[in-house]
């Protein structure tokens, strides 16, 4: 299975074989040391990840999805443990590939954004969900969340920006990299 | 300085500044690394979001997956027990409970009580279940997953309602090794039966006394089931004296009925939507909707128009023929020449002649003539007035006050019959034919179901209630089969009770074909009682409006027509008017121009007297008659001897396809005179004599629902044009075409402007009486399909007036 075709209701289809290995990888952090809670916001995550990637223009599928998801979990659970602790007693090996994977890492900038955007109201959140993430029409949304017409949307999209934008730059290891 | 570049930088990333703009941008950008970092910020932020989005369908998996999860793990959990308990029926062997095994005593009963209830156990071998009921309203589920459905109203006790606890004793047998093993009998008298299952459940006091079932309530059994075959029926179990039971008495098991949603269900009539689809109509159903609901609009309509409004009748210009009306085929009759003509004659007359605008025993385009003879008789002094009148209306309304009045009744023109000219006879038959069909009483409330119930009801609001199912679509098209609106009511203003109560209902209104229905024995669907009035409230208000929107579509169109009509009347008017000054003008000129010729021939006309057959007569007359008549006329001076000669050449021509065109008219300009004539084909053919004198520029013009077209015949005095062809034109070139010919000729030409106009708003007459037409057979070919069981099938016809 090298080469997947990367449409929306494909890759939703992947998704949910995948989402059927659940018990595997859940027996597979555990024996990591993960507990039961992490682990499935460390499996979605990871299917997050994969998901994404597919979807970007040159990318092949070289493993099975499965392995792929597997080892991102892995990734994953290997850097909270490691913030857990504090200080930074991970061997080597794991760091490396962690460093290797661009994607992986940019994947990660992102959470830290999510988690910034957590922080808005709910209108907000939903209001650019649907705009940047289902690529909805102003009206629609307009409509769903109760606003007027889309200028006023419009208007309320802006206002949501500029609130991000102070959460955001609120996220200290972003502005580490950002400086960077 | 950031707000701005806030606002800036989110259009330049959704691409909504100008070319000039982003380039500016992009310039800046390339300098400033505040706005480098503002805007990869700002990009991330888009990025977040949408992962966010994306976040929430894994979640959506995620949930959906769990679900599906417990469902098969309950499914597992409930087949183990199953197992379990079945192996322990199996490891245990066949052995009955002894007081001491404390595995299966139900808790806090003595054992003499426990005793008791063993005792009167119904199959033998079969291992009991107990449950323990409080006295309020709950559920149990048996080892196999039979549901018991118990409330405060199942038992009683020596007749009386019992509310206290109870224990309840269930057994069931559902495969062959318990059934054989209890000894069970698998037949109902000497036929056998094939079972799902056997069960037995008796209940008893906490003393031990046996309770009964209530007739009402009872208890609310539900067998899940391998598959659901038909015809499956509850048998009592009737213990024989040899101990065997007996399975007896079977009545038929409720069908639940399956909701389906609304937007899967078809409620319109048999033949709608097939008829639709051959014509290739709209499918959308909002439009076939309104289709649907303007019949019952036209319906409501045909009765209310009895009192239409006063408007004189405004024939065709006398100047003119009279076309032949060709759109709808009709049969050509045969007049009967000799003998009484029959009633059947009478009715193919009517058929032919009156039946595009007449309706029988209704009052259409042209008023009910049901006993008109009568009427006419007792109002007018005039004898055989109605036959005049069905002759010609015209001519009758000039000399017969009455048929003047009754000419005021109807805005449209009727037609004239001077083929029924002297045949009185013939006219009496149709009249006979049309009294020989008695009024019939209005029975319309029963003839078909009303759209606007039927759309009110066929919504998602009703999801989940009986209408949504496939039972009630078939019963729905069962009524419309017999047209019955008695039989939809029945089942919409029933909705809490189970479907063959309804179909019981039907079947004792007399509609016997309803009793299969009723023999399927479909269940209901229980709403809550909030739940129906919001439903009842919801479907009265919704009919009432679907009503309304119908009738004032209708309505609408109706009164755009009467407006159009009032226009086309104006404009004939006025053109009447017109075309009478403009004849009147032209002969004038015409004359004067001829007048002017004789006089420069003979060098002096001017009170002349000239001696021919008939008295004396004056060149002027002379002139006068040659002009008036067009033709040639030598004219001499007996004095001088000079002879003067006005010709007149003739002019004939014939169109191609002159039937394809609902007008036809040849526009003669003529260069010396200020004014145009405009001349009428016959039959598709121009016959004019010219003057000699003159030249002519002649426009062939016809005009239909199609367009405009033309020919140009210049610069003549005479010709013989077998067929002409006309190609069609734009309005524009027509008009530019024709104000060319207008202006190339004598200084200040008398204006076409107005002719044009009416010209072309005849033209467009044409394209309104087609479409109105086009309607009027497409209802016709619907209606049927709509209303199947309207006797009258001859309705209401527009005029086709041209």
């Amino acid at each position: 299975m090298n080469q997947t075709n990367h449409t929306r209701k494909a890759i939703n289809e992947e998704l949910k074989k995948l989402y059927k290995k659940w018990p595997e990888i859940k027996r597979f952090l555990k024996t990591l040391g993960c507990d039961a809670d992490s682990a499935e916001d460390i499996f979605q995550e990871a299917l997050l990840i994969f998901s994404r990637k597919l979807q970007t223009p040159d990318f092949e599928l070289t493993v099975d999805g499965f392995y792929y998801v597997r080892n991102t979990c892995k990734l994953l659970w290997y850097n909270q443990a490691r913030k857990a602790q504090k200080h930074g007693t991970s061997s080597l090996e794991f760091e490396v590939e962690a460093l290797e994977d661009d994607w992986f890492e940019k994947e990660m900038k992102l959470r830290t954004i999510e988690s910034a955007l957590e922080k808005l109201g709910k209108q907000c959140q939903e209001l650019l969900q649907l705009f940047y993430g289902k690529n909805w029409s102003m009206d629609a949304i307009a409509k769903k969340i109760g606003l007027r017409n889309d200028k006023v949307a419009k208007v309320q999209k802006y206002r949501c920006l500029q609130k991000a934008k102070i959460l955001v730059g609120q996220e200290e290891s972003l502005v580490q990299t950002m400086k960077a | 300085m950031e707000a701005n570049w806030n606002q800036l930088i989110e259009r330049y990333v959704m691409n909504e500044l100008s070319a000039e703009g982003k380039q500016a941008f992009e310039d800046e950008l390339a300098k400033n690394s505040q706005l480098q970092t503002e805007l990869e910020l700002h990009q991330m932020i888009h990025e977040g979001a949408k992962r966010a989005a994306q976040r929430s369908e894994i979640q959506q998996i995620a949930k959906r997956y769990k679900i599906k999860k417990t469902i098969t793990t309950a499914g597992i959990v409930i087949l183990l027990t199953g197992v379990l308990a079945a192996a322990i029926l199996w490891l245990n062997g066949v052995e009955k409970i002894t007081t001491t095994d404390t595995v299966k005593t139900p808790m806090n009963i003595s054992p003499a009580v426990f005793e008791k209830m063993e005792a009167q156990l119904a199959f033998d071998h079969i291992e009991p279940v107990y449950f323990e009921f409080s006295g309020k309203d709950s559920a149990f589920i048996s080892p196999s997953g039979v549901l018991l459905s118990v409330t405060d109203e199942s038992f009683l006790l020596n007749g009386k309602r019992y509310t206290d606890k109870a224990i309840l004793q269930w057994q069931e047998a559902q495969d062959a090794i318990d059934i054989v093993k209890a000894g069970l009998e698998t037949k109902s008298g000497n036929d056998l039966l094939e079972t799902q299952g056997m069960f037995s459940l008796l209940a008893f006091t906490p003393k031990g006394e046996k309770l009964e079932m209530t007739q009402k309530a009872g208890v609310y059994v539900q067998v899940p089931v391998a598959e659901t075959k038909k015809g499956m029926q509850l048998f009592d179990g009737k213990k024989r004296p040899d101990g065997r039971i007996d399975w007896v008495n079977p009545t038929p098991l409720e069908k639940i009925p399956v909701p389906v949603a609304m937007s899967q269900l078809n409620f319109y009539p048999a033949g709608y939507e097939p008829k639709l689809d051959e014509l290739k109509w709209f499918k959308s159903k909002k439009k076939r909707d309104s289709l649907y609901v303007s019949f019952e609009a036209e319906e409501d309509f045909q009765d209310s128009t009895s009192n239409e409004k006063i408007v004189q009748m405004v024939p065709e210009p006398v100047s003119e023929t009279k076309p032949k009306i060709n759109n709808f085929p009709l049969t050509s009759t045969t007049i009967v020449a000799s003998g009484k003509p029959s009633i059947e004659n009478g009715k193919l007359l009517y058929e032919a002649k009156c039946a595009t605008c007449h309706t029988l025993n209704r009052d259409a385009s042209g008023p009910n003539l049901f006993k008109v003879r009568e009427k006419w008789s007792k109002g007018s002094k005039q004898p055989n007035a109605i036959y005049r009148w069905v002759v010609d209306w015209q001519r009758a309304a000039t000399t017969d006050p009455y048929a003047s009045e009754v000419s005021h009744l109807k805005s449209m023109a009727m037609n004239a019959f001077p083929e029924l000219k002297g045949k009185y006879q013939l006219i009496d038959a149709i009249f006979d034919y049309i009294d020989g069909v008695p009024p019939s009483p209005v029975k319309k409330a029963t003839a078909h179901i009303p759209p606007s119930k039927e759309l009110a009801i066929w919504q998602p609001k009703f999801n989940n209630t009986l209408l949504a199912t496939k039972d009630f679509e078939k019963r729905l098209m069962k009524a419309h089969e017999l047209c019955s609106e008695k039989i939809f009511n029945v089942y919409v203003q029933n909705l809490n009770q189970p479907l063959w109560k309804s179909d019981e209902e039907v079947v004792k209104m007399g509609y016997a074909s309803f009793q299969s229905f009723a023999d399927e024995r479909v269940g209901g669907i229980q709403l809550s009682n909030p739940h129906m009035n919001n439903l009842r409230h919801f479907y009265e208000s919704a009919k009432n409006r679907i009503k309304a929107a119908g009738k004032s579509a209708f309505l609408k169109e109706d009164n755009r027509r009467k407006k159009w009509d009032a226009a086309m009347n104006r404009s004939r008017n006025a053109e009447v008017d017109r075309t009478a000054k403009r004849e009147m003008k032209n002969f004038q000129e015409e004359y004067a121009f001829n007048l002017k010729n004789v006089a420069k021939q003979l060098g002096n006309t001017i009170g002349f007297s000239i001696h021919g057959g008939g008295g004396p007569k004056n060149i002027d007359a002379y002139v006068y008659d040659a002009t008036k008549a067009r033709t040639s006329t030598i004219i001499t001076d007996p004095n001088t001897g000079k002879t003067a000669k006005i010709t007149y050449l003739p002019f004939t021509a014939g169109v191609k396809e002159a039937t394809s065109f609902g007008k036809l008219y040849a526009y003669v300009f003529s260069k010396q005179l200020h004014s145009y004539e405009r001349i009428t084909a016959k039959n598709g053919f121009f016959d004019y004599n010219l003057n000699g004198d003159m030249r002519y520029d002649i426009a062939i013009i016809g005009i239909n629902e199609k367009g405009t077209f033309m020919t140009e015949l210049r610069d003549l005095n005479t010709g013989n044009f077998a067929t002409l062809s006309l190609d069609a034109v734009s309005e524009n070139e027509f008009e530019k075409r024709i104000q060319e010919l207008n202006q190339s000729r004598i200084t200040k030409p008398m204006q076409v402007k107005d002719e044009l106009k009416w010209l072309f708003k005849e033209q467009q007459n044409f394209v309104e009486q087609k479409r109105r037409t086009n309607d009027l057979q497409f209802r016709n070919t619907i209606r049927p399909t709509v209303f199947p069981c309207l006797k009258n099938k001859n309705v209401l016809a527009d005029t086709i007036q041209f």
